[in-house]
């Protein structure tokens, strides 16, 4: 299958007036294919939003990229803007955290639809207005002829986070990156959209990115799993794999902290110590000071990706491959 | 703006009534030749400096003109001043700012060091210079003014759009492929207008202060062009006999001031949202 997007030591680093530049993205190796979900994962600053940044060219002014990413073939790192602007919305769209700050409070729904539409398409106003009503009615808004009048707020969380997914997919992206989709939103209406994004992604046969800090919910509907530590994808692999056998005792971690519904009361399993800052990684291995598998060799040296079977992982000591 | 902001606007006693100023003293300029009871440069000397009456309820002047005829028209050159001034000074700051604003790097830098090199020169001594040369007549006045006077405005818009274009729904917009003019002009500038109402508020008082400062320096409008700053400068001679001639045009400049700055107080409370959360009485 030929894969939409394919990053290959894609790098993120931050210059400083003094000292090293910060690396926030080290390396990261992924590919998405059409139709599937890919799961992004990482507790707050391991690099999994700035990886998705990377990608749609959108990093701040200061961060400076390196490495390759590929959307259909097509170099994307140090793309010029002009065609950057010709593939974002229309080739890849992205999906930010917080829909109650994503949508323009002095613009309709309609007026910011539409500028989407018209951005990449010659349509007219009349025909871009359907297709705007059309896209809401996919996402399950209801009476989206009457919605698209709206202001953003004058709508729920839950129906500006739908708004904003249609206007990602109003031209029909392949690839569409969300980033923490439900974070801002409630239960209930967490597991709409994660429902919706499923149909989508199955529907359109979009390559969907998810990222996340819940293992739990990306583990619901991706395909496959990628787990980023320290701006490194330190474990990925198809989702039942990560989820039964994972390697990296960081994803091992992260599992036996999720809460069990209906499970007997213990205390939760935690991973000792703090997510790291950036700019002050240790040697070696980033993970081993809060590592419980840590050897000689961890606080040396950086390990490298090693493949087996179809999962790939980054660890001197992985966990044994069952049990 | 919405229903919201016309029922705090309402609420707010200090902003309806420098609304009220305002607009009453728009509408008797606009009005002047229609309420106006004599021509305001017509001369009768035989009504020399006349105190008060039913026929010049203001009073006439040393050629014997109608003082309230003379305001009226006074008042049609202080506000276009006002308006046409920040109109042009608007325009400049909305721009610089937000070009400064938006790219940052080197267009920010050259654009905030020219702001500095201006701001460090005396906008009064700048305009009276800029007036010698060029001439004192009402256009020369009104754009003079308005080229001094762009740059807080542009400051004020490079802040807004600093913060502006952090927000989630610029990224949202770049990232659906929007170019950078339509960032700035659709998504970011409406956003940053609020304050900047405001300002103009506060400029169109300025402006017109200045005007009736030039005016009162025999560099502003031209007698016998009548606006309040040369009224007031000619009544001043007759001070100790002639009350009125100087108590009108100071009573109008001040009113004027007040109000616009009273207006842009109370939309400043209003549109600002960190402002609005508590009380609303004014």
């Amino acid at each position: 299958m030929p894969e939409i997007l394919s990053l290959r030591q894609l790098r993120v680093a931050f210059p400083r007036a003094e000292g090293a530049a910060v690396n926030v993205v080290r390396g990261a190796d992924l590919e998405t294919n059409p139709g599937q979900t890919l799961g992004l994962v990482g507790e707050s600053g391991s690099g999994k939003s700035m990886t998705a940044l990377a990608i749609m060219g959108l990093t701040p002014f200061s961060a400076q990229v390196s490495g390759s990413a590929r959307y259909h073939g097509r170099e994307l790192v140090g793309l010029r803007e002009p065609e950057y602007e010709k593939i974002r919305g229309a080739g890849i769209s992205i999906v930010f955290q917080d829909p109650s700050t994503s949508l323009n409070p002095v613009l309709t729904i309609e007026q910011q639809l539409l500028e989407t539409i018209q951005t990449h398409r010659e349509i007219s106003q009349k025909d871009a207005r359907n297709l705007a009503i059309e896209s809401l009615r996919s996402m399950d808004i209801p009476s989206p002829e009457k919605r698209i009048n709206d202001y953003a707020h004058q709508l729920s969380g839950g129906m500006k986070q739908r708004i904003l997914i249609s206007m990602a997919l109003a031209c029909e992206p392949d690839c569409l990156i969300l980033d923490e989709p439900t974070t801002a939103l409630d239960v209930t209406v967490q597991a709409q959209i994660l429902d919706l994004v499923e149909r989508i992604q199955s529907f359109n046969q979009v390559s969907v990115i998810l990222i996340s800090h819940d293992l739990g919910i990306v583990s619901e509907i991706s395909d496959k799993v990628a787990v980023m530590y320290a701006g490194r994808i330190v474990e990925q692999g198809p989702t039942a794999d990560i989820l039964n056998v994972s390697r990296h005792p960081y994803t091992r971690g992260l599992l036996s902290s999720i809460p069990e519904l209906g499970a007997p009361k213990k205390t939760l399993a935690t991973i000792p110590g703090f997510p790291l800052n950036p700019a002050e990684l240790p040697s070696g291995c980033p993970f081993h000071p809060r590592c419980s598998r840590v050897q000689a060799i961890c606080r040396q040296q950086d390990p490298d990706i090693r493949h087996e079977q179809d999962q790939a992982f980054a660890c001197w000591n992985p966990e044994p491959q069952h049990g | 703006m919405n229903i919201s902001f016309w029922h705090k606007f309402k609420r707010k006693r200090l902003a309806v009534i420098g609304a009220t100023v305002v607009l009453s003293l728009i509408l008797l300029s606009l009005a002047a030749p229609l309420i106006a009871p004599c021509d305001p440069q017509a001369q009768n000397l035989e009504l020399r400096i006349k105190p008060p009456s039913w026929a010049h309820p203001l009073g006439t002047d040393e050629y014997g003109r109608d003082v309230l005829s003379r305001m009226l028209y006074g008042g049609r050159i202080s506000l276009s001043v006002g308006f046409v001034a920040v109109g042009i000074s608007l325009s400049i700051g909305l721009f610089l700012g937000a070009l400064a604003g938006y790219f940052g790097g080197w267009v920010d830098q050259v654009i905030m060091r020219t702001v500095d090199v201006v701001l460090c020169i005396p906008t009064l001594f700048l305009i009276l210079m800029l007036i010698v040369f060029l001439g004192p007549n009402l256009l020369n006045i009104m754009v003079i003014i308005g080229l001094t006077s762009w740059t807080e405005l542009s400051r004020l818009v490079r802040a807004e759009f600093l913060t502006l274009k952090q927000r989630d729904y610029v990224s949202a917009a770049r990232a659906s492929g929007a170019r950078d003019r339509k960032i700035i002009f659709r998504h970011i500038l409406p956003n940053a207008l609020a304050p900047v109402f405001v300002s103009a508020t506060f400029g169109i008082a300025g402006a017109i202060l200045i005007e009736s400062g030039l005016s009162f320096l025999g560099l502003g409008v031209q007698p016998p062009v009548p606006s309040w700053g040369n009224i007031l400068t000619s009544g001043k001679d007759y001070i100790t006999q002639a009350w009125w001639m100087t108590l009108s045009p100071g009573i109008a400049i001040f009113l004027t001031v007040l109000g616009y700055n009273l207006l842009g107080d109370s939309l400043r409370d209003i549109l600002d949202p960190r402002l609005t959360v508590g009380d609303e009485h004014a």
